[in-house]
């Protein structure tokens, strides 16, 4: 569907994004952009839209009318209500739009169909652009930080609903995010880049398994715990937390027995993308420190 | 999925999103027709009564074009610098809008709400004050030569909103041309004979100034040469259409 090749993206001097090793985004791909803030992990979504200019070769099977993107921050205007902003962009009358009602009643946005933009609140702007973006047949659809600003709750409504909405369809969907959690629930691979970089771009479950074994048990950072587990492998992660890497149901099961007969809490995890991501990146930089 | 087309939709939100600035019919319908009967009703009292009407009209056909200057030189250039700032423009790039289409969308709303604002206007100062009644042909040269004026502001206020990309300064920008070129051009009541040498070179090449000035020989059916007219028009429009491009160049390759 996308295939990147040798992508160098550059603002003024800096340069904010290399891509070295070709990455293929296929049909039916869920896809998840991880990376701290300066990754360029909207470089790349933009890149790969054709919003910036860029070096190397970006090979796209769809025209650009069949990618959807939902952006950061998206604004519309502000001074008409929103169904005469939703009528103009989808072109239809929302009256007898089937879909269309359909994703409102969804994503329980009746009510706000007679607002002005600007009297939204952030989880009701989000869900209008999801309206927008949802109820148009794109073949590729980005995300971009979605839920970024909104509060706890309204963030796990929104990503239950896209789950639901997208769990009997075929679309390939690349979503960023700095919410690991909410990725678990929406995609199967995982692209991770830091400061420009691809570290790692596969399959989520391969990837934890390449840099956390089978699974992994997470107690809290106190000498009583890092004394209890030393005689075990230990992942890098959060300052507060110990990962203790199992790379084997025989491992885990010694693990765990140490851990419950000190009566120590401990989360078992087999597809954690932090410590996935903290420990590609590791490795990544001790590799190519190495090689320089 | 196809790029989108031009749509009926598309153009009401235009023409709602005009008329929810209140700005632009203040500044387009409710000044030019509170200036154009001030004026009318103190400005022409040492007028002799069988001039009157000449007179009026007059005044009339120069504050008229107020409306173009109002709702396509402030107007465009607010709302698009609002929503370059907000970058609505992307946003409907993305939805799959061609640039051009939603440029169109815009310009036909807003050539609609000026013809509206034009005929409100004339059916006011025809129904308030005893005026010269036109030929067809004073009527198409002055209805077309308002859409040339209206074109040459969308050209100019795309172009300021464009290089600037926020509203404030486009703003301030557009407000200082908008007033200048009534001054100038003969719409707050001063001729173009009072003005210094410096500011009359400048009138002359203002269509504005034209239609102030000679547009009432036009209504009167008196013979009258277009050549400088014309000349002011290719002059400004010409400006216009460089402030245009040079915006458009500058803008080119830089970030989203």
């Amino acid at each position: 569907m996308i295939t990147i090749q040798e992508l160098k993206v550059k603002y003024g001097d800096k340069v904010a994004l290399t891509i070295n090793e070709p990455i293929l985004i296929e049909p039916n791909d869920r896809i998840g952009v991880i990376g701290s803030n300066g990754a360029g992990k909207t470089t790349l979504v933009n890149a790969i839209l054709g919003l910036i200019p860029y070096h190397g070769t970006i090979l796209r099977d769809v025209h650009p009318s069949e990618m959807g993107v939902h952006m950061q921050f998206n604004e519309y205007p502000s001074t008409v209500p929103i169904w005469m902003v939703m009528e103009a962009i989808l072109n239809t009358d929302l009256k007898s739009n089937a879909l269309v009602n359909e994703l409102i009643d969804f994503f329980d946005f009746r009510e706000c169909l007679k607002k002005r933009y600007g009297k939204l609140s952030g989880g009701q702007k989000q869900r209008l652009t999801l309206i927008l973006v949802l109820s148009q047949d794109y073949k590729i659809l980005f995300f971009d930080e979605v839920t970024s600003g909104l509060d706890f709750e309204t963030r796990q409504r929104l990503i239950d609903l896209l789950v639901k909405w997208y769990s009997e369809k075929e679309t390939t969907l690349c979503m960023i995010s700095h919410y690991y959690q909410e990725l678990s629930a929406l995609v199967d691979k995982i692209l991770l880049l830091d400061e420009g970089n691809v570290i790692e771009y596969g399959d989520r479950q391969d990837l934890f398994r390449k840099y956390c074994g089978r699974t992994i048990l997470i107690c809290d950072n106190n000498p009583v715990n890092r004394q209890l587990i030393s005689p075990f492998p230990i992942l890098k992660s959060a300052e507060h937390m110990i990962a203790v890497k199992c790379i084997d149901e025989q491992t885990e099961a010694e693990a765990v027995k140490v851990l419950q007969a000190a009566n120590v809490d401990y989360i078992r995890s087999s597809d954690d993308i932090e410590i996935m991501s903290i420990n590609a990146k590791e490795r990544y930089y001790a590799t190519h420190t190495q090689g320089n | 999925m196809k790029p989108k087309t031009l749509s009926l939709k598309l153009i009401r939100l235009e023409l709602v999103s005009i008329l929810a600035n209140w700005f632009i019919p203040f500044f387009g319908v409710v000044f030019p027709l509170l200036l154009g009967i001030l004026l009318v009703s103190t400005a022409l009292s040492d007028v002799p009564e069988a001039f009157l009407p000449e007179a009026r009209t007059g005044l009339m056909l120069s504050i008229i074009q107020i409306i173009p200057l109002a709702v396509i030189l402030l107007g465009h250039s607010s709302i698009y610098s609002q929503e370059l700032e907000n970058k609505i423009p992307l946003r409907m790039r993305l939805f799959g809008f061609p640039e051009h289409v939603t440029l169109i969308a815009k310009l036909i709303a807003e050539f609609m709400f000026m013809t509206l604002a034009i005929i409100l206007y004339v059916v006011v100062f025809f129904n308030a004050f005893e005026l010269i009644i036109p030929s067809s042909k004073a009527i198409v040269v002055t209805v077309v030569t308002l859409y040339l004026e209206g074109i040459i502001c969308f050209m100019l206020a795309h172009g300021v909103a464009n290089f600037f990309r926020k509203f404030g300064p486009t703003y301030a920008v557009t407000m200082v041309i908008y007033f200048a070129l009534m001054m100038i051009g003969g719409m707050m009541g001063l001729q173009s004979s009072q003005l210094p040498a410096s500011l009359r070179f400048i009138a002359s090449m203002l269509p504005f100034t034209y239609v102030s000035r000679d547009f009432i020989d036009i209504w009167k059916g008196i013979p009258y040469s277009y050549a400088p007219f014309i000349q002011s028009l290719i002059v400004l429009g010409s400006i216009s259409a460089i402030v245009l491009v040079l915006s458009i160049i500058f803008r080119k390759n830089r970030a989203v």
